[in-house]
């Protein structure tokens, strides 16, 4: 592990020392994997968000909000590398989206006022894969065991690498994880197959 | 494994693919089709894959292109305001620019988007608002209003801000050294009332903050702050149920992250946006850095380390020439610890002031003879808002209200911002001093600076002086002199047409065009905010105790207790602000529950501890003396007289109380006078009456001077008999068809009737207590004072003896044993079962004596009530006799109600014993005897027995029939508790038998819940409730625990009416 440097350096440090820096109160460390990671999850957020529902909120507040939420928790979590991070990260996110999904909905009806917003929006994935085929990849993922599941997010949704991969689902040689998400992905498929 | 076996070797063409994929290289999608047609659904999955992939690595970025449309366009309307254009968007919401049509000024409108109208946005959106109204400030965006729209959509209507951001400013480089301290003094001066108003921002940037092309900063969007307090909205961590966790990273204090953010945090911010104005980049730069171009997910978190990752702001990159003072400055607002932190805003300001001077404070605006007030501006945001808005209509503004109500202050506040009001300048001259109507125009003319020099006419002087002028004019304290100032005003409104006139008085001037504006003291608690810490805090005249005791945001000093008594001391002084600052300031020695405890003496208690200060507005008790001075003789002895009262009342009892033969027009000229001095209040009633009171503290006020007097001893008297009189001519109308409209006026006078009950058992002989008290009982007993019923009468009761008429004694004894029997029967006293014995006693005591006096009319009630007594001890034979003799009485005195009363309870009787033909004969007849004579409440309720009986019988014609009428009296009564319960229960009973098990789950929902509400326990006392359990049971076991409660649930969350319409009839 590397060496807890002073609060003046402007070295970047794993993300497992900044976490255990978190953890005993370091608000430094917070800010810095804050930093880090923001801008990580804003981008794939934008790849889930409707259009129109960032008008009222900020794709950037809901990311910020969500990781301010999870860096709060830290604690909850054990580290098992960067990648096993961004895949916590990703899953509270995903919790986010969901609600606030489900609190659009059941917004009060849409008055005559705003009928300029009834055409139906749709995210940059669903555009690219249609609404159905993404929640049927949401499903199939879900099906998936913990560790292929953070092996095909990291690899598909991050693009991380095999090294990354392997220490973050704990498999021993990047060639583990690359067998374990290439056969997640065929199951991924399969399962996905018999439902659209 | 190698990537070839695995790419091109492998048998299974799904793997391939599949590896091809995870290693991002390209497939040939169509080739793979065309050889393997049964692989079809899954290599379009694979496929949908790689574009998931290829679209997460693009990492398409949000462009403005993609924006959703607007909401509102160019030329739409909401209410009055006309939307120009579109202004900018946020997570709150967009901004539109629009004029306000009737005020003729441009306003930014903000809506709440379509998606974001859940509860929590809402509320959070209303949040902002409140917090928004409550700062006035000229370096803080004003807020105009909060409305619905006809579409149902809340929009903000706030001031226009014309200008650039801050950050636009910066963008162009650093700010100049002096300039960037001055524009960071106004944000700060905005912070620090904000602060003073329990306000933090929390979201401070300069994306936040407009430079005017004046030059003065406002800043914006208070779209998160909220109240500093937290309380039941939070979620456990500390974090605003509505708000969440926000801010802007670069700007957010590091305890912000976690929600414990308070008004240092807002310290930190400005640390942040002063070190950007001098350095003109960010103190802690997050996110891409400018310029650079979109990496992968990957590479981001890969990538070399950003300026992000910056632990401290660069010191090196301040202007050489700042001074060492600011360095410290901006190091003691961004220490990490806010324990370290530099903890006030106030703080701030005075280390900016020592460096630039005083640059122009907002209140520099007032001329020097302007008073400045010493403690900050709590509440009246509504207020100060209308009272600018009438100078739109008129040029002359006259504040009434009762003295302490801070009329003086509602006009300084106007004053300081003199341009809101379509003037330049300001004058302000207290005539508080002036005693001589004569010296009106020189203490005017002392104020603009002009000497009085003969023989040229001082008014000629004085308007040549205004003549020229936009200005406007305050007149403080008038009441004394209002017809030299009247005169004043009419003389130089024609020759000074651009003058306008603000004047403080307790009544108004009466000058020709002049506009009112009637001050009232603040709003006090409600019961809903006394509940819910966190709206007790936003409470108006809460808020000025908090402030002026100096706890604002305090929340150790201030716990639910004492809190509690701040809300309570609001109410006792109905919110007149004086006497708030004066109690919160004996908070110096005293607890508020202390200060709390010594209310009852409001005038010794709210006075300036410090006499060499006290001024004639630092006492409550001056306040008052001086407007009772100002009354003539006549009204200073009403003035005392009406002291008599305990909480209000009407013109009929204060002519009585004035003079027992009194002419009501001579009364009403005084109140008349009393109102416009603004001594007494005037409130309406629905039912078209009219009352009159003091404020608690004027009340004190004219009780002291009443005490010990001749006039006192005369007026309780009168007092007392006039209440006797409302007693005895309620104890009819309470068994009649006049019972709502004498119920609503008991409860008006009910404090009044005690006052004059406390006040005879002072005095030797209590028969007039007692007439009182026999007269409302049953008002007691039907609006659930039966405790304090039941008090009284004890206290009563002791006192009987020989002398005491045997009428009066008789009634007294069954009134107390009706009070009894309702309190049995809906549990309205803790204080364990009651005594059958002893309720005997009572019934049997007052049926002797009205026996020895033969009055058939009181034997009548009581047999009628101990037959209730003996059959709800199963003593049905007792019971039964008591109630035949009863029921013959009253049909011999013609007592058709009685009668039918007693016919009822018979057949009750009969029910209790299961002779259920019987009970509907019995009750039937009953109801026969009242059908068509008004008494609704008693219609509704034998009604309902019939519908139960009827369906239990089987009669489902006539208990559809009966149920209907009972339905249909219940949705014309008033007071519907009882009978409301009883057609819901019956509604489900019927619903049960006939198998309609959701419907019958959600009506024993809606029904228990009405029970629980009106604090009814069902025992076997009551026939038609003894099913209900039995009913119960069987939906549960037909019904199952779940589905049973979530009907059950469903019921209990309706209200009454919603119960009633859903009671259905039996099936034909």
């Amino acid at each position: 592990m590397n060496p807890i440097p002073d609060g003046d350096s402007i070295r970047m440090e794993d993300t497992g020392v900044l976490l255990a820096r978190v953890r005993s109160g370091d608000m430094v460390a917070r800010n810095e994997l804050f930093a880090r990671y923001l801008p990580v999850l804003t981008r794939w957020a934008h790849s889930r968000l409707p259009r129109t529902s960032r008008d009222l909120r900020d794709t950037g507040d809901l990311v910020q909000e969500t990781l301010l939420r999870a860096l709060g928790r830290v604690h909850e979590f054990q580290y098992r590398g960067e990648g096993a991070f961004l895949g916590y990260l990703r899953q509270i996110l995903v919790n986010a989206l969901r609600d606030d999904a489900r609190r659009a909905r059941s917004a009060p009806d849409p008055t005559t006022l705003d009928e300029g917003l009834h055409v139906v929006s749709l995210s940059p994935l669903e555009e690219a894969v249609g609404r159905r085929r993404l929640d049927a990849f949401d499903e199939a993922l879900d099906r998936l065991a913990p560790e292929p599941r953070l092996g095909v997010v990291l690899r598909v949704e991050f693009g991380l690498s095999y090294q990354e991969i392997a220490e973050a689902t704990g498999r021993p040689t990047a060639d583990a994880a690359r067998t374990m998400v290439s056969r997640a992905l065929v199951t991924v498929a399969k399962s996905m197959g018999g439902r659209v | 494994m190698t990537e070839d076996r695995l790419s091109h070797g492998d048998s299974d063409p799904l793997d391939a693919a599949a590896s091809d994929l995870a290693d991002l290289r390209n497939v040939d999608w169509e080739e793979l089709r065309r050889s393997h047609p049964d692989l079809g659904s899954e290599i379009e999955s694979l496929e949908a894959l790689a574009r998931i992939a290829s679209v997460c690595a693009a990492g398409e970025e949000h462009s403005p292109g993609s924006d959703p449309p607007s909401l509102l366009n160019p030329g739409d309307r909401l209410g009055r305001f006309l939307v120009e254009r579109e202004a900018g968007r946020g997570g709150m919401g967009i901004v539109y620019k629009a004029v306000d049509e009737r005020l003729d000024r441009r306003v930014a409108i903000k809506v709440l988007p379509r998606h974001a109208r859940s509860v929590e946005w809402t509320e959070r959106f209303a949040r902002e608002a409140k917090l928004l109204a409550s700062l006035s400030h000229p370096n803080i965006a004003t807020i105009y209003t909060m409305e619905e729209g006809p579409d149902g959509r809340t929009y903000l209507v706030m001031e226009w801000v014309p200008g650039e951001t801050l950050r636009s400013v910066i963008a162009r480089g650093p700010i100049p050294m002096r300039r960037a301290l001055e524009m960071c003094l106004e944000i700060g001066e905005a912070l620090d009332a904000a602060h003073e108003g329990g306000v933090v921002h929390r979201d401070l940037k300069p994306g936040n903050v407009m430079v005017l092309p004046s030059g003065r900063v406002k800043v914006l969007d208070f779209g998160i702050a909220r109240s500093l307090d937290r309380g039941s909205d939070s979620d456990g961590e500390g974090r605003s149920a509505g708000g969440g966790i926000s801010g802007t990273l670069g700007y957010l204090a590091p305890e912000a992250l976690e929600g414990n953010d308070d008004r240092r945090a807002d310290v930190f911010s400005f640390g942040c946006v002063l070190y950007e104005c001098l350095v003109g980049s960010p103190a802690f730069p997050t996110g891409p850095r400018r310029g650079e171009s979109p990496a992968s997910p990957a590479d981001r978190l890969r990538g070399e380390p950003s300026a992000s990752t910056v632990s401290r702001p660069d010191w090196s990159a301040l202007p050489v020439a700042t001074l060492p003072s600011i360095q410290d400055l901006i190091r003691g607002c961004l220490e990490f610890d806010p324990r370290r932190r530099i903890g006030s805003m106030r703080t701030v300001l005075q280390a900016i002031e020592s460096v630039v001077g005083k640059v122009r404070r907002p209140t520099s605006v007032l001329p020097a003879n302007v008073p400045e007030p010493t403690t900050s501006f709590v509440g009246r945001e509504t207020e100060l808002t209308e009272c600018r808005a009438m100078f739109a209509r008129s040029r002359h503004v006259t504040v009434t209200g009762p003295g302490g109500c801070g009329k003086t202050r509602l006009a300084l506040r106007v004053a300081s911002d003199p341009d809101e009001v379509g003037a330049g300048v300001v004058w302000f001259v207290s005539l508080e001093s002036v005693t001589d109507r004569g010296r009106v125009e020189l203490a005017v003319a002392a104020a603009l600076g002009l000497e009085d020099l003969p023989p040229e006419p001082l008014i000629d002087r004085l308007a040549a002086r205004l003549g020229a002028e936009s200005g406007l004019l305050v007149i403080d304290n008038c009441e004394h002199v209002a017809l030299a100032v009247r005169d004043l005003i009419g003389r130089l409104d024609a020759s000074c047409p651009a003058i306008r006139f603000l004047a403080t008085s307790r009544l108004a001037l009466g000058c020709p065009g002049e506009s009112v504006f009637r001050l009232e003291p603040m709003a006090v608690p409600s019961v809903e905010e006394i509940r819910d810490p966190v709206r007790l805090r936003e409470c108006e005249s809460v808020r000025l105790f908090l402030d002026r005791m100096g706890a604002a945001a305090d929340d150790l000093r201030v716990d639910a207790e004492a809190l509690g008594a701040v809300a309570e001391i609001c109410r006792r002084v109905e919110g007149l602000p004086l006497a708030i600052e004066l109690a919160a300031a004996r908070t110096v020695v005293l607890t508020p529950v202390e200060v709390l405890s010594r209310m009852d003496h409001q005038l010794p208690m709210l006075r300036e501890a410090d006499r060499a200060r006290a001024g004639r507005s630092s006492a409550l008790r001056d306040t008052i003396a001086w407007s009772v001075g100002l009354l003539h003789e006549d009204e200073e002895r009403a003035f005392r007289a009406f002291a008599v009262f305990a909480d209000g009342w009407d013109l009929p009892a204060a002519s009585f109380v004035l003079a027992e033969s009194g002419d009501e027009f001579e009364t009403l000229d005084v109140i008349t006078r009393l109102a416009e001095q603004s001594l007494l209040r005037v409130e309406r009633f629905p039912d078209q009456t009219t009352r009159y009171r003091y404020l608690e503290p004027i009340r004190q006020f004219a009780a002291e001077v009443l005490r010990d007097t001749d006039l006192e001893s005369e007026v309780r008297r009168r007092h007392v008999a006039y209440f006797v009189a409302v007693a005895e001519r309620a104890r009819t109308e309470l068994h009649g068809p006049g019972l709502g409209a004498c119920l609503d006026r008991l409860d008006r006078d009910h404090e009044n009737l005690l006052a004059a009950i406390a006040h005879v058992e002072r005095s030797p002989g209590v028969e007039d207590a007692l007439r009182i008290a026999v007269g409302i009982h049953r008002f007691w007993q039907i609006r659930g004072h039966v405790r304090i019923g039941q008090r009284v009468l004890d206290r009563l009761l002791e006192r009987i003896t020989e002398a005491t008429p045997d009428r009066l004694a008789a009634g007294a004894f069954l009134a107390r044993a009706l009070l009894v029997i309702h309190a049995g029967r809906f549990s309205v006293l803790d204080d364990g079962p009651v005594d059958p014995t002893a309720l005997r006693r009572l019934l049997e005591t007052a049926l002797t004596r009205f026996r020895r006096l033969g009055d058939r009319q009181g034997m009548a009630s009581a047999l009628n009530a101990l037959g209730i007594e003996h059959n709800s001890h199963g003593d049905f034979g007792a019971g039964s006799a008591a109630l035949e003799e009863a029921r013959s009485l009253y049909l011999d005195l013609g007592e058709f109600r009685g009668a039918a009363g007693a016919s009822n309870n018979l057949g009750l009787a009969a029910w209790l014993r299961r002779d259920l033909p019987d009970a509907y004969r019995l009750i039937g007849e009953g109801h026969a005897l009242m059908e068509g004579r008004g008494d609704l409440r008693f219609e509704s309720i034998m009604s309902t027995n019939l519908a139960f009986l009827s369906a239990r019988l089987g009669f489902r014609a006539d208990a559809a029939k009966w149920l209907a009428k009972a339905k249909g009296l219940v949705e014309g009564m008033s007071d519907t508790t009882e009978p409301a319960i009883g057609v819901v229960l019956c509604g489900a009973e019927i619903a049960e038998a006939e198998g309609r098990d959701p419907s019958a789950a959600w009506l024993f929902g809606a029904a228990d819940r009405m029970l629980a509400e009106a604090g009814v326990v069902l025992t076997p006392e009551q026939p038609y409730w003894h099913e209900h359990d039995a009913c119960v049971a069987r939906l549960l076991e037909r019904m199952g625990r779940s589905s049973f409660d979530e009907e059950y649930e469903a019921g209990r969350s309706v209200t009454t009416a919603q119960a009633l319409r859903a009671v259905a009839p039996p099936r034909p």
